[in-house]
């Protein structure tokens, strides 16, 4: 092939590429190291004369920046053509997109994040105490002695190791006192365990969420402050408070806390069992006698214990009915959160 | 327990209704569980707590009401007192035992059929009619909360006609026959009601076979009694004879109250049975001194936050039939015999809250001084993982901290926790890691998801100790063990931790790709293609788990790895020359405080090729930036 052959060549096959690729396969096949022309470049010291050598060059020259031209213009021109292909393209945006491939963390574990900021504002520290336990810091310092009939409130898994699983999260209480100095402000959101049949609504193994606050002057107005805090972010603005008597051995007085319901406002719905009100957590003012197991004077300093059952309350708050959902380990159900 | 509405009435003209009555006791006294309808009448389903034995009674209950309702109580509460010429009856008992013990008997007695007014408040009360004698000692338990127990006189005098009658605790092996008709074998731990022969009656619990009353009963022998509640609540539990009885028992009983419904309960016999009394014995306290509980204003108003008016809180305790004293201490506040409950300034600190209203409390926020709040690496490294592992397509799982009894088929049990008293084959053992809890919860998807990552960051239960545990499994994808290893990597680059894997054999890990995670000397955990036997048995394809000891790991972790002074150390070095086209770290790892770096410098010109004598000032200077960061070059 004659160099007017190549460029000839050239011409037709930059002129019929339609793509960016293939035009730089093109700018290789020709001006690469080892393209076409550098063929003809090699035979330029075999010519005999000074003369033909220079003319040879001066055309490669030539041909060079002819072809360098043509694949310029062709670059240009495909360009072009793509911004318009795209402005003429139709395309609907409303269709699915692929999946990404994002992972879920575990319902329990995004509320315990949830809670965790909401008390952290408030000075609350996050603590843990043993699930196995002894009876000592689970029962006997929480004012419920060995055998009392108190007990039957917490049906209790006991372990052949002498220990017990614990039955509250209320173990951290004297552990914590003993460890700290008030001012206290503790948190615990975490597993406990009871000797319990499984059902809709119960199981042998589930969380609660409790804090422990010891300063001077504590007192029921900070529980109630602190029940509408949370309840109110949990459950809306709407959401009201209210204490009824309830008995804890470890507190003194003891009260259970009610959420109006926020589906119906108080009125009675099918989700609070037409009751207006859901029974949510329970609190009260740490009793003198606890306190001063976990070595804290009751006449100089008063504390209280707040607490409630995650499960229970992302149950009403998500429309989740069945409790067995939380453990069941089934994607179908992990993947919606 | 089940109040009958209308019984309620007897004893105050309550104006509204059952389930208003029912809202208010829930809000100010005691849970109601439920209001039922049964015929024409409305049942309170009372859930009574174990400080309020008193009211386990509707004249307790009563009582409650009239000072929340600020209402009369009508019925007048009489005591029972011995006329002169009854003769004195034989008796026994020891007061650890039996606090106050009586006996009386009632002679000349008709037999009829209950009342059918009194049978049907027993049948709504939730108890059963069994004879006239049966019955009205129940129903005086009903009305008045102290259980009572009718021997039959005649059978009694002919087993030992010196009616000697001893509280005492059972001879180990001691036998009785009981009204159920059950041959009851007794330990030294259980109390007998016992005459020279023998028991007639497991005390608190149930009464003999041999003594029962029935319809040809003449002579009837009354009990009543205040026993130690525990004993009572630990031979009940163990005979499996819980009943209204043993409950009340259980629960704080008063002396006073007993003579009360002792009064009332010798009242209806002679009404409905035409009994006489001829003879009465108490032994022990008839009635029970105590010392005031003081109320102080400060510690009143310290826990309900706002001032309570001394008239508000006098009128309260009035209402609830306290004694009340003002005095230099405080006030001086002597609870009524039926309140057994209330023995510390804070009790009485409940009474006068609930009867001021809970509603009336205001909030009251918490102060603003911050408690200090240290780092809590355990907590912020939880939350970190679980998102980057989501972030990594990973859904977590939440699995029981028990082995299933499948589970258990590939574990050993000698190695493991056990649970005293399971409530199935599925919570007998804590689980010792999560591996075996992840591979079921992995088995229970694949028939869904022919893939999937799934991980689980919760506490395990080896015999050494619990601890923090995070597990991660995949199954369904090719070389899972590479899978794995790139999450474990990425994740452990992240906490900025290097580790090594070391070869490890194990039970439930593939044969040749399992290994050790090693943090230094800290072992952190396993990782490795799940065994055949398993995956075979939990029908999983290529399927790979790591677990790690997330304790260690928080600890190893370093929250900003690296970057400070490294980090600036870098950027010096690429700023030395243009000659340096790159830095980048090599290789580092921990040794105690030291931290050891490998860095990488590119040399490169873009113009002529680099010498040594380019390149050694360079060097030079690169020493000298470490020395400056605190850093021992070593070339």
């Amino acid at each position: 092939m004659n160099i007017e052959d190549l460029r000839k060549q050239a011409k037709e096959e930059i002129a019929q590429t339609g793509t960016t690729d293939k035009l730089e396969e093109l700018h290789i096949k020709y001006l690469g190291r080892k393209g076409a022309l550098s063929t003809f470049l090699a035979e330029i010291p075999e010519l005999p004369n000074q003369k033909d050598r220079r003319k040879a060059g001066l055309l490669i020259n030539e041909v060079k920046n002819e072809i360098e031209a043509f694949l310029q213009n062709k670059d240009r021109e495909l360009k072009t053509k793509s911004i318009q292909v795209a402005a003429s393209s139709s395309f609907d945006i409303t269709e699915p997109g692929l999946p990404a491939g994002l992972g879920t963390s575990h319902p329990l574990t995004q509320f315990r994040e949830y809670v965790r900021d909401t008390f952290s504002k408030l000075g609350f520290e996050e603590v843990s105490a043993p699930h196995m336990e002894s009876d000592e810091y689970n029962f006997a310092l929480l004012n419920i002695p060995q055998d009392h009939p108190s007990r039957d409130l917490w049906d209790t898994l006991y372990l052949e190791n002498g220990q017990l699983l614990r039955t509250h999260t209320s173990n951290m209480q004297v552990r914590e006192m003993e460890e700290r100095k008030p001012p206290i402000r503790v948190m615990t959101f975490d597993r406990c365990f009871r000797y319990e049949n499984i059902d809709l609504k119960h199981s042998h193994t589930f969380s609660q969420f409790e804090v422990l606050y010891v300063d001077e002057n504590v007192s029921m107005g900070h529980l109630r402050a602190l029940s509408d805090i949370f309840l109110k972010q949990v459950f809306g603005e709407k959401t009201q408070t209210r204490f009824r008597p309830k008995y804890y051995p470890f507190v003194e007085p003891g009260v259970g806390v009610d959420a109006l319901c926020p589906f119906c406002e108080g009125r009675g719905c099918k989700v609070c069992g037409m009751a207006g009100w859901f029974e949510i957590a329970g609190a009260g003012l740490v009793h003198p006698q606890v306190l001063k197991n976990g070595g804290i004077d009751p006449e100089k300093y008063s504390g209280l214990a707040w607490g409630f059952g995650p499960e229970r309350m992302l149950m009403i708050k998500m429309g989740i009915d069945d409790i067995r959902h939380f453990s069941s380990g089934d994607l179908r159900f992990l993947k919606q959160f | 327990m089940k109040v009958p509405y209308s019984w309620l009435r007897d004893f105050i003209n309550l104006r509204t209704s059952a389930e208003e009555v029912a809202s208010d006791l829930s809000l100010s006294v005691i849970g109601v569980d439920s209001v039922e309808t049964v015929g024409k009448e409305k049942v309170l389903n009372l859930d009574v707590t174990y400080n309020r034995g008193d009211l386990l009674s509707i004249a307790g209950l009563a009582r409650e009401l009239s000072a929340m309702y600020n209402l009369k109580y009508k019925v007048a509460e009489e005591v029972f007192k011995s006329e002169e010429g009854l003769k004195i009856l034989n008796i026994k008992a020891d007061s650890r035992l039996s606090k106050t013990y009586t006996l009386t008997k009632i002679e000349n007695l008709r037999y009829k059929s209950t009342p059918a007014q009194i049978k049907s408040r027993l049948e709504l009360a939730g108890m059963r009619s069994v004879n006239l004698w049966a019955d009205l000692t129940n129903y005086a338990m009903l009305e008045w909360g102290q259980p009572l127990h009718a021997f039959d006189a005649e059978k009694v005098t002919r087993r030992d006609p010196t009616l000697s009658i001893e509280v005492r605790l059972a001879k180990n092996g001691e036998k009785i026959k009981t009204l159920d008709g059950s041959e009851r074998t007794l330990t030294s731990q259980d109390m007998v009601i016992a005459d020279r022969r023998g028991a007639i009656a497991v005390a608190g619990a149930m009464g003999g076979e041999e003594t029962e009353v029935d319809e040809g009963t003449k002579e009837i022998l009354l009990e009543a009694a205040i026993f130690d509640p525990l004993r009572i609540r630990n031979t009940a539990r163990k005979l499996g004879l819980r009943s209204e009885a043993s409950h009340r028992f259980e629960h704080y009983l008063s002396p006073e109250n007993l003579i009360i419904s002792l009064n009332k309960v010798l009242q209806m016999f002679e009404v409905y049975g035409k009994g006489k009394v001829t003879a009465y014995h108490l032994v022990g306290e008839d009635s029970i001194k105590s010392d005031p509980v003081v109320l102080r204003q400060e510690i009143l108003d310290r826990a309900a936050g706002v001032k309570i008016p001394v008239s508000t809180v006098k009128d309260a305790l009035k209402l609830l039939n306290f004694k009340i004293l003002s005095s230099e201490r405080g006030l001086l506040c002597w609870p009524p015999h039926y309140r057994g409950d209330i023995r510390i300034t804070e009790d009485v600190v409940e009474e006068v809250l609930r009867m001021y209203g809970y509603q009336n409390i205001p909030a009251q926020p918490l102060k603003t001084s911050l408690a200090e709040a240290p780092e809590n690496p355990l907590e912020d490294w939880r939350d970190r993982v679980t998102h980057n592992l989501s972030g990594l397509g990973f859904n977590e799982v939440r699995t029981y901290s028990f082995l299933s009894s499948k589970a258990l088929l590939h574990s050993s049990p000698k190695e493991l926790i056990k649970v005293k008293n399971p409530i199935s084959a599925e919570t007998e053992y804590l689980r010792p890691n999560l591996i075996l809890n992840l591979t079921e919860a992995a088995q229970l998807n694949v028939n869904r998801f022919s893939s999937g990552k799934i991980f689980e960051l919760e506490k395990v239960y080896p015999r050494e100790g619990e601890y923090l545990s995070l597990g991660a499994l995949l199954w369904g994808f090719k070389q899972p063990f590479l899978v794995l290893k790139g999450v474990l990597e990425e994740l452990l680059e992240d906490a900025g931790i290097n580790f090594e894997l070391r070869p490890v054999k194990l039970s439930y890990l593939h044969p040749t790709q399992a290994a050790q995670i090693w943090v230094g000397k800290h072992n952190l955990g396993v990782i490795g293609a799940l065994h055949p036997h398993l995956s075979n048995s939990y029908d999983l394809q290529d399927a790979a788990v790591f677990e790690l000891d997330f304790d260690i790991l928080s600890k190893l972790a370093q929250r900003f790895p690296e970057k400070h002074p490294l980090g600036k150390l870098i950027a010096d070095i690429s700023a030395l020359s243009n000659l340096i086209a790159e830095v980048k770290i090599k290789d580092r790892y921990l040794k105690e405080e030291m931290r050891s770096v490998t860095l990488q410098v590119t040399f490169q010109s873009l113009e002529r090729g680099l010498g040594d004598e380019d390149v050694k000032p360079l060097r030079e200077k690169i020493n000298g930036l470490i020395k400056k960061n605190h850093g021992i070059p070593r070339n």
